[in-house]
């Protein structure tokens, strides 16, 4: 037998590869892109880190900074209203975040398509503008403040409600996903058995919907806790981490207390990522490949229950919205009811005009256009060529460390990274540019993995024929991978445009003048007083949120059209 | 191990006297795991060559080895006399046909093949004709202007072929190229791809764990078992004479049966003592296997005292169309069943049925005996 062959005979001589020009176009190209996510990811965060454990004049101090940080109650019973409203707001959203996406998965009652559409209404807008409509309706002049009792919607109170709100969307998006992929089979199986609804809905759906539930929390924990723009609105002068960072970087100047909050606030949102991941892990593995699809069947009187419910969260969903619509549009609160143009002339409350809002749509933009070819050519670098292992575990680790990441530790990480004057990027401050730079690492795991998952449904074998047939990889890449995943690629840009738009909390830190954004320009018409205006500049945002996306659905449709050819099966 | 002499005759077919590809003592290892000990062999000009195997035996690997998709750990591939071992994949001249076809979805038919063409710079007339020329070889010359999904699996999979084809590369490798399809349509294909072949006299290598795909297919065979070639042959030579029991037990249907060898042509089963082929380099005492296959069972001796006899019982009689598969269990006590394939005139002749005794006995040139490990 061939067994018996002795080693010994082998030739000792490792076989090395040459490669192909192709191939070193795919290598150096893997390279860059992880050296991009190393000074754009990696070293601010770093530069955090060491800043953390300095003295002002750059001298290692170890645990100082943390420990004037933690024997400072002012500053540190800022852990305990964070983690207190992040726990309670979780609370809140869930439990309704849950019925509602039962109720558009489970159940039959009438405008399932409209009640989803509401519901995701406030991911078009910046957490600011539900904290500003709050304040029409509960602040000290509002409308509605008798509602309270004499209670104040500045602090913790405001900053519940406002989350809540900011929060529905994206937990509603997951629930909705768990809740979805039941298995018709189980659901016979319980009620041939003879199980009551209860028990069916207790025994099947909420143990299959569990991780999803889990995962759910962990996302709006991590939202809440690293929410800047609601505290910073509406918190009053009740202090949660988020907006001690900013105090103590821009009111202090105090950079070394600013980097241990920011590590204070990583802490948090690192262990709430890890866990989540580790849930979703489970939760994917729930799902099989020949689970039948539930078809809810009407049961009237739960149907009108669940009805009646979504209108109820529907309403202030919509209804907040409009009061900042209404706000922005009302000439002086609450003395001068009538309508007018005159706070979208933002001259009057900002020094920039409507300089801000084109800066927004330009930075905006520019962070769709390249952030989608750098995040989807990487993707694709990372699943569909080979070699240089070491690198490409570097890579993947980089563009799924953002989503840990919060805004606001990236934003300080920027400053103590790109300002220092020992940096040959420093030229990059003070730009737009940076700002683009910031905003696409600060997204770029959502979008990455958005890649992946597209090019992960392409035949594995592409590369090696195209190889066969001597075309380099970018040939193919081009010709055919590109067209393939274009819904995926506009998905992506859409995400980036809208997320650029609305983002305060890194580039808060980052901005000049002259190269204010719209997001930033609310909070400081806010700041001064001009809520009218902050409103309509959040409404001007709002709108083009909703106008890109409404371009992303006509945009996906004629897509659709013109690809039928090739896509139908 | 046994073993036909490495260089195949090629007299008949005109093959060249050197080979075209060889594959010099190749092994692949993935940390501890060896996929792919001390494999060689060649491939002649015009040849085809299936690689035969259950999965896992290395085939696939030696497959993306040979095209660069994978570096052997130690060995050499040799390209008409030239080392490519250190080649990437586009700097060797091959096409491929993978399993899934991965035909480019967003492109038709006309652009599929034609694919391989814009990378050799080829002027937009001659294209034309070349992709014209191919679709009408596979037979499908209206098809230029579908997309892939709008053929049905069997027409993708010649598209596949035609793609890999239209460069003219030198070698063709088709990795488990039938796989998708349906039984009947499986058969057809084969002909039509043996067919193609041997117009365009395209070397070809196809991997497959389909033993009658590569009987059916190949000029020469290469069974492999876990990372080692267990025998290089022809269709017969594989199916008539076995060098190892696992290639007589996974090409065709095998009795097995544990044995003790006599003197060097005689072997005992239970009480049974039945003539055998010369066997060489077994000790004489030693316990060995002796295999069979069910077709060359003889049951006309049925009552008569020929020589190489057993008197069995019918257990079972299955019909399977043409035949019988007959289980019948050897009247001496300790000896396994023995499967029998009995013609349907047979069976009338002779008044087959279960629980019935019969004599049956084996052509002494057809049992093959292999000391047992």
């Amino acid at each position: 037998m061939a067994t018996a062959v002795s080693t010994a005979q082998v030739p000792a001589a490792p076989i090395t590869r040459r490669l192909a020009r192709d191939e070193w176009v795919a290598r150096g190209g893997l390279v860059t892109l992880a050296l991009w996510l190393t000074v754009t990811v990696a070293l601010p965060l770093w530069a955090l880190l060491a800043k953390s454990f300095q003295s002002r004049d750059g001298a290692f101090i170890g645990l100082a900074n943390y420990v004037t940080y933690l024997s400072n109650p002012a500053l540190s019973s800022s852990i305990w209203n964070s983690l207190f409203v992040a726990i309670l707001a979780t609370a809140v959203t869930i439990p309704g975040a849950f019925l509602y996406a039962y109720a558009l998965t489970r159940c039959s009652m009438k405008a399932k398509g409209l009640f989803a559409a509401l519901a995701l209404i406030p991911i078009l807008a910046p957490s600011l503008l539900p904290a500003i409509a709050l304040i029409y309706l509960f602040g000290n002049q509002g409308l509605l403040r008798h509602w309270l009792f004499g209670n104040s919607i500045y602090g913790p109170l405001g900053i519940l409600i406002a989350e809540a709100f900011y929060c529905f969307p994206h937990a509603l998006m997951i629930l909705v996903a768990a809740l979805r992929t039941a298995d018709a089979r189980l659901y016979e199986s319980a009620s041939s058995l003879g199980a009551s609804p209860r028990r069916i809905f207790l025994t099947v759906t909420l143990p299959g919907a569990k991780y999803g539930i889990i995962s759910a929390a962990f996302v709006v924990f991590t939202l809440v806790i690293t929410d800047f723009g609601i505290p910073k609105v509406i918190g009053g002068r009740y202090n949660v981490l988020a907006t001690d960072v900013y105090k103590q970087v821009f009111g202090q100047q105090n950079f070394e207390i600013g980097a241990v909050i920011g590590m204070m606030l990583l802490i948090p949102a690192v262990l709430s990522f890890l866990a989540e991941r580790q849930v979703r892990r489970k939760q994917m593995a729930l799902l099989t490949a020949q689970a039948v699809p539930l078809d809810p069947r009407p049961r009237p009187l739960t149907d009108w229950l669940f009805f009646g419910f979504c209108t109820l969260i529907a309403i202030p969903i919509v209804g907040i919205l409009a009061v900042a619509a209404w706000g922005s549009l009302i000439k002086l609160w609450p003395y001068n009811l009538t309508l007018s143009l005159a706070n979208y002339n933002f001259t009057r409350t900002d020094s920039q005009g409507w300089m801000v809002y084109w800066n927004s749509l330009r930075m905006a933009g520019w962070t769709a256009v390249i952030g989608t070819a750098l995040i989807f050519t990487g993707a694709y670098l990372q699943e569909k060529t080979k070699g240089l292992q070491a690198v490409r575990s570097v890579f993947q680790f980089f563009a799924t460390l953002p989503l840990a990441v919060p805004g606001m530790v990236l934003g300080i990480g920027y400053i103590f990274f790109f300002n220092n004057p020992r940096n040959p990027l420093g030229f990059l401050y003070n730009t737009l540019g940076i700002m683009v730079v910031n905003t696409i690492a600060h997204f770029y795991t959502v979008s990455h993995l958005t890649g992946i998952t597209a090019l992960k449904q392409l035949d594995s074998e592409f590369e090696a024929v195209s190889a066969s047939l001597k075309a380099p990889f970018y040939r193919t890449f081009w010709k055919v991978t590109v067209p393939v995943c274009l819904p995926a690629i506009l998905d992506i840009a859409v995400y980036l445009f809208a997320n650029a738009m609305t983002t305060v909390s890194a580039v808060i830190f980052l901005f000049i003048s002259s190269t204010k954004l719209a997001s930033i320009a609310i909070v400081n018409m806010e700041d001064a007083g001009f809520t009218a205006a902050a409103a309509a500049m959040g409404m001007m945002i709002v709108i083009t949120s909703a106008g890109v996306r409404l371009l992303h659905m006509v945009a996906s449709r004629i897509l659709d059209r013109q690809t039928q050819a090739w896509r139908r099966r | 191990m046994r073993q036909p002499a490495p260089v195949p005759s090629p007299e008949g077919r005109g093959l060249a006297a050197s080979p075209y590809l060889q594959v010099e003592r190749v092994w692949k290892r993935f940390g501890p795991f060896t996929a792919l000990m001390d494999v060689s062999f060649d491939i002649f000009q015009g040849e085809f060559v299936c690689l035969l195997g259950p999965s896992g035996c290395g085939k696939t690997t030696l497959l993306r080895i040979i095209m660069g998709l994978e570096i052997q750990s130690n060995g050499r591939i040799l390209h008409t006399g030239r080392d490519i071992s250190s080649l990437p994949p586009a700097g060797r001249d091959f096409g491929i046909v993978f399993q899934s076809y991965a035909l480019f979805p967003n492109l038709t038919v006309f652009d599929n093949v034609a694919y391989g063409l814009h990378s050799r710079k080829m002027k937009r007339q001659g294209i034309r004709q070349r992709v014209t020329e191919l679709l009408t070889l596979i037979g499908m010359p209206d098809a230029a202007q579908k997309y892939p999904a709008q053929l049905s699996g069997g027409m993708q999979q010649r598209v596949a072929l035609a793609r890999a084809l239209a460069p003219s590369p030198g070698l063709l490798l088709l990795d488990e190229p039938l796989s998708a399809l349906d039984a009947r349509l499986r058969v057809r294909l084969r002909h039509e791809i043996r067919s193609l072949q041997q117009r365009l006299g395209v070397t070809t290598i196809l991997v497959t764990h389909d033993q009658e795909e590569a009987l059916t297919m190949a000029d020469r065979i290469v069974v492999m078992n876990q990372g080692v070639i267990e025998q290089i042959g022809t269709a017969m030579e594989i199916y008539r004479d076995p060098a190892s029991p696992f290639v007589a037990d996974f090409v065709g249907e095998m009795n097995i049966l544990d044995g003790v060898l006599v003197d060097d042509r005689r072997v005992r089963v239970g009480t049974t003592e039945l003539t055998c082929d010369p066997t060489d380099g077994i000790a004489k005492g030693a316990e060995v296997r002796v295999c069979f296959r069910p077709e060359d069972v003889d049951v006309r001796t049925a009552g008569s005292a020929a020589a190489n006899v057993m008197p069995v019982e019918i257990i079972a009689l299955d019909f399977l169309g043409s035949f019988y598969r007959a289980t019948l269990k050897p009247a001496a006590v300790g000896t396994a069943d023995v499967r029998a394939d009995i013609p349907i005139h047979l069976q009338r002749e002779f008044d087959l049925a279960p629980h019935k005794t019969i004599t049956i006995s084996f052509p002494a040139d057809r049992i093959r005996v292999f000391p047992k490990v």
